[in-house]
């Protein structure tokens, strides 16, 4: 598979991939064991909760499972990431501060993002 | 319906405070707080279970990640409907409101229809408002979508309590 034609498809509609642990996103991203502590500092900086690779992650909110997957996403080797609804599920204040988040970690990658369903949402 | 004040243990280290009775009649009650807050505890851990008690209404709940509940009812359909193809999101909605309202109009009883920062709300209140007389709709979002009877705010006490209270237009 040419890699350059591959795209990360992050949907907040079914944000976890496992629904177990921490460890099988992780690892069904392809997360950098070095990354992941400061992955989980960052879900803890957005969110306020601390995460063990342990943890039990399908017991996060709604909003907190997208905020996880846009951190595993960001942290994973990706170079084409595409988030699906990513906003409508995160309140003003993690809006503004994914948005930061992508920007400071975008390094050069294709990350683009269709909000079709947030905007009908919106009316 | 109604939910008594008091506290509830939502989860193993998460409450709810309700300083106030709630009460859910018709009309439109919006809850808001951020992310975390409770909103879908409140709606999964004590709005639904006492809903589905109550065999004199309808209830109509869409999730707010509903990949599994749409998968369900693809399969569902497809042995009440055989002929009947789901195959997104917003068709398991139009089969679920179109299954409300037969319901409805066979024996009209209060119908009760809860959403999850749907992503479909609006097609839901312009389905509810031409169809059916009276409705509650119970509906969490990050923005408001129309205006509501009462809002339901979500407040952060400490990180393992959260506060609910109503605040009317």
């Amino acid at each position: 598979m040419n890699q350059t034609d591959t795209q990360l498809v992050c949907d907040s509609g079914c944000p976890l991939c496992g629904g177990g642990t921490l460890r099988e996103e992780l690892l069904l991203y392809n997360i950098p064991t070095e990354s992941y502590n400061a992955l989980q500092a960052e879900f803890s900086s957005l969110t306020g909760k601390k995460l063990s690779t342990d943890s039990d992650v399908s017991i996060l909110s709604g909003g907190q499972k997208v905020l996880l997957m846009c951190l595993c996403a960001l942290f994973s080797p990706a170079r084409k990431i595409l988030f699906i609804n990513l906003w409508h599920s995160l309140d003003a204040i993690n809006r503004a501060r994914t948005k930061e988040l992508i920007t400071l970690r975008q390094n050069g990658r294709d990350i683009s993002y269709s909000e079709e369903g947030y905007a009908a949402s919106q009316g | 319906m109604l939910l008594p004040r008091g506290d509830y243990q939502v989860w193993e280290n998460f409450s709810l405070t309700l300083p106030e009775d709630l009460t859910f009649g018709p009309g439109i009650h919006y809850l808001s707080g951020a992310n975390g807050s409770g909103k879908s505890s409140m709606i999964t851990k004590l709005l639904l279970p006492r809903l589905l008690k109550t065999s004199s209404i309808y209830c109509v709940y869409l999730e707010q990640q509903m990949q599994v509940q749409f998968t369900t009812v693809k399969a569902y359909a497809s042995v009440v409907q055989p002929r009947k193809t789901i195959d997104s999101e917003s068709e398991t909605i139009d089969f679920l409101l179109d299954n409300l309202l037969c319901a409805w109009q066979k024996e009209p009883r209060p119908c009760y229809v809860v959403m999850d920062e749907s992503l479909f709300a609006t097609r839901v209140l312009d389905f509810l408002q031409a169809n059916l007389p009276s409705f509650s709709l119970i509906y969490s979002a990050h923005t408001q979508l129309v205006k509501a009877d009462q809002t339901i705010l979500f407040e952060a006490i400490s990180p393992t309590r959260n506060e609910v209270y109503v605040s009317r237009p």
